[in-house]
Formats: C-alpha cells, sequence, structure tokens
C-alpha cells in the first residue's frame, strides 16, 4: 500500500459520515437532483485534493459543507445559471390548493397531505436567495452555531444574524397556512 | 398581546448564543411573558417543519460509490512517488519553495494584517448588541451613579470616564459578555455617533501585539476592524477600550477629554 493509498483512506473515513448532510446541503442548493450529485462529488474530489491542509481534530463537517458551498458559487459564476425557483405567485397557489383540497379525511389522502406539505416546505426554501436559504439550514436543520455559520460562508457574524431573522421571517409568512394547521 | 424585547434577541437565545448570564434572565423571562412563549412555540413548528426529512433527501445509493471511484482514479492518475531525486536538485526545489512560501507569507501578511481576538470580540459585540437592540439603561452620568450600579456585576472597580456632557451626552451603562467575561460598558453620544468605553479585568491578556502610540501621558493601541476603530490601554490589570464607528481623530480627541480614567 503507497501513501496515497492510504491517504485517500483515511479521507474516506473523514468524508463518508458527512455524506447525508453534503447530501441534503446540495439538493436544496441544485435545481435537480443530477446537480446535486454532480456537486457532491465535485465536492469530495476538492476536498481529497485539499486533505493534506486539513488538520487533523478540526472540525470537517464544516470544512466539508465550505467546500461545496463555494464549488457551487464558483458553479453558479461561471455558467451565471441560477437555479430555477418558484416565484411568490406559484407559492400562493399552491398553498391555497393545499388548504383548500379537503385532504384530511381518509389515510391515503392524508399521506398526500403529507407529501405535499413537504412540497410545500421546499417551494417556500427555494424561494429564498440561496445566501438566506443556506444560512437558515445550516442553523435550524444542521445545528451550526452562527460562528461556524460566518466562518463557513465566509461572512461576518451580524450578517448571519440579520440572514437568520429575515430567513426565518420569510419562511414564516409562506408556510403560515402550514404552520397553523 | 406583545413583548416589547426585539425577536431577534429571543432567537439569540434559543439558538444557543446568549452568555451564560443573559440566557439566564431570558429564561426567566420567558417563564412569564405570554407573547414571547408564542413566539418560541411558532419558532419550534417552523424548525419542525424544516426538519422533516423529504424524499428526495435519501442519498442515492450510488453516489459514494461514484465518489469512492473518482477518489481512485485520482490516487491512480497521480502515479507512484519517484523514488529518489538528485540531491541538487532537491536542495534546489526545496529553496525554490522557501522562496515561494516567504513571497506568499509576505503578501499574506500585507495584505490581511492579523486582527487581535479581543479587537474582533469588541467590535462584534457591538454591531451584536446593536443588531439585537439591547438597550443602554440609562442613569446620571455621575461617577458615583455609574460604579454603584456596575457594583453586583462585574468584581471589579469600574473606572468611569468623566466627559463635558454638552458634546457628549451620556447614553447608559450596560453589562456586556464577550471573552468569556462580563465587561463594563458605558456609552456617550458624540455627533449622531455612539461612543463606548468597554472596562473587562484580566491580569493574564496583552496588547503587545497591537502597535502602540502615545497620546498625552498614556501608551494606547489602535486597531481598526469592520469599519470600527478600538483604542485599548491598560490600567494596571484592568483593560481600558473605546470603540466606536466615528473617525480615529474624533475618538482620540474625546479620549484627551476624558479625565477620570488615566
Amino acid at each position: 500500500m503507497t501513501e496515497l493509498d492510504r491517504g485517500s483512506e483515511a479521507f474516506e473515513s473523514v468524508a463518508k459520515p458527512y455524506l447525508p448532510l453534503l447530501w441534503r446541503c446540495a439538493r436544496r442548493l441544485m435545481r435537480t437532483g443530477h446537480e446535486a450529485e454532480d456537486l457532491v462529488q465535485e465536492t469530495c474530489l476538492k476536498a481529497f485534493r485539499a486533505w493534506h491542509q486539513f488538520q487533523p481534530g478540526t472540525d470537517a463537517r464544516a470544512w466539508l459543507v465550505t467546500i461545496l458551498l463555494n464549488t457551487a458559487r464558483d458553479w453558479a459564476r461561471k455558467t451565471l445559471r441560477q437555479p430555477e425557483t418558484l416565484g411568490l405567485n406559484d407559492l400562493t397557489a399552491l398553498s391555497q390548493q393545499v388548504t383548500t383540497e379537503p385532504a384530511r379525511a381518509a389515510i391515503p389522502e392524508q399521506a398526500a397531505g403529507q407529501a405535499e406539505v413537504g412540497r410545500l416546505v421546499r417551494l417556500a426554501l427555494d424561494d429564498l436567495s440561496p445566501e438566506f436559504r443556506m444560512t437558515v439550514l445550516l442553523a435550524d436543520v444542521e445545528e451550526f452555531t452562527y460562528r461556524e455559520i460566518a466562518d463557513i460562508m465566509g461572512c461576518p457574524i451580524g450578517t448571519v444574524m440579520s440572514r437568520l431573522y429575515r430567513a426565518r421571517h420569510l419562511l414564516r409568512m409562506t408556510l403560515q397556512a402550514v404552520l397553523e394547521d | 398581546m406583545s413583548c416589547e424585547r426585539p425577536l431577534s434577541q429571543l432567537y439569540l437565545y434559543l439558538d444557543g448564543e446568549l452568555a451564560p448570564p443573559e440566557a439566564d434572565e431570558m429564561a426567566h423571562h420567558l417563564r412569564t411573558c405570554h407573547a414571547c412563549q408564542t413566539e418560541v412555540a411558532a419558532h419550534h413548528r417552523l424548525q419542525g417543519l424544516l426538519r422533516t426529512p423529504l424524499p428526495e433527501d435519501e442519498v442515492p445509493e450510488r453516489l459514494w460509490t461514484v465518489i469512492h471511484q473518482r477518489l481512485a482514479q485520482e490516487t491512480l492518475a497521480k502515479g507512484p512517488q519517484p523514488a529518489r531525486r538528485p540531491r541538487h536538485r532537491l536542495w534546489l526545489s526545496l529553496g525554490a519553495c522557501a522562496a515561494l512560501l516567504l513571497v506568499a507569507l509576505a503578501v499574506r501578511l500585507w495584505l490581511t494584517p492579523a486582527v487581535p481576538l479581543v479587537v474582533q470580540e469588541v467590535v462584534d459585540s457591538q454591531i451584536r448588541t446593536r443588531l439585537m437592540g439591547v438597550p443602554y439603561t440609562p442613569m446620571p452620568a455621575t461617577p458615583d451613579v455609574i460604579r454603584h450600579w456596575f457594583d453586583d456585576k462585574v468584581d471589579f472597580a469600574v473606572l468611569v470616564p468623566v466627559l463635558p456632557q454638552a458634546r457628549y451626552p451620556f447614553l447608559g451603562a450596560r453589562l456586556n459578555y464577550f471573552l468569556n467575561r462580563r465587561v463594563a460598558e458605558m456609552a456617550y453620544a458624540s455627533d449622531g455617533h455612539v461612543l463606548s468605553f468597554v472596562i473587562f479585568a484580566d491580569p493574564g491578556l496583552t496588547l503587545s501585539t497591537l502597535s502602540p502610540i502615545r497620546v498625552g501621558n498614556r501608551t494606547v493601541y489602535v486597531q481598526t476592524y469592520k469599519g470600527y476603530t478600538t483604542i485599548f490601554w491598560q490600567d494596571g490589570t484592568l483593560f481600558c477600550g473605546l470603540v466606536s464607528d466615528l473617525h480615529l481623530p474624533a475618538m482620540l480627541e474625546a479620549l484627551r477629554q476624558a479625565h477620570a480614567m488615566s
């Protein structure tokens, strides 16, 4: 076994447990599952190339998410490809559809209702700008601290706080119907 | 029914970002405030929704296999390491590396002067409290009254700056918290800006990494960060600082006018 082999094995043992985290982030940053797969692959390759710079004992979780976000940002810049998101009008229409449809009677319909709620959450998140979306996801879903988010996103803590405040406010507005259910 | 506390402050508490004294105070408030309890419940409902796994969150089975293969290709592409290079070439390349490293280091030092932690913390605490809308407790600008107010809050004798009231109206005092310690803070207004004096005790801290300048008979250390200017000086085991988004000359002028802090 060569040095490099050991390197890749060590890298894989550190990176693999964070695959679900990387996948969740990628899935919410990219429009399609295909793009999300590309993003996670590219992130892992880049992280492996920079593996010698990684300090053992430091936070691999934040390190990997930082690489993922930077890669997504580079792609968006290079191709000027904005993830196609639905506007507020589509959201309102869908929200009305969800709340007016009598979806709570039988069990299959209830399951369908659950799926609709999931879709609604996804749409509400997509409606946020990528910075707001990632800030709220890193804080509320992945439970990173403000300091970690500031480091990952390369912005001051104050910006994290204002983005989080604004993003939560917007989500509570768009998801009002579901939240009050 | 509403509460005058800003929601941003409640978020800091819920996100575990408040320091112990502030967090205790917030927990106490939450026991009795109905409006805040409603906000907490709404926030937890939103978090619950966001945390509900979506079908698409399931990692595709093939993903890691593909990554594993690409990593293996990457490793192969690099090829085996050359066993041994002729010695003179090794020295040459080492020299080149060292030179490159020096250039990179010089550029980095030139571009990004290191900002000491104490400066970052003081400035970030100013931004944080401003965003949170943490108020100053108003009180008469009398040194005795101000010192007395801090009596049960900090474990050192607070030095109170005495500034001409007509030019620097006293905004009030507050207990701040950074670098894991309690910090006494007194704020004055000046031309629509806030001048904050911060004082904390720490025998272990040193300001020597900052560049010193002389103001009157006092040596102070100046550093700007995120649009704020900080001026620090030491008084025995007490650390005093002045932080503001005012220009440095205006801050040095205020410092010259502050008598009692020498």
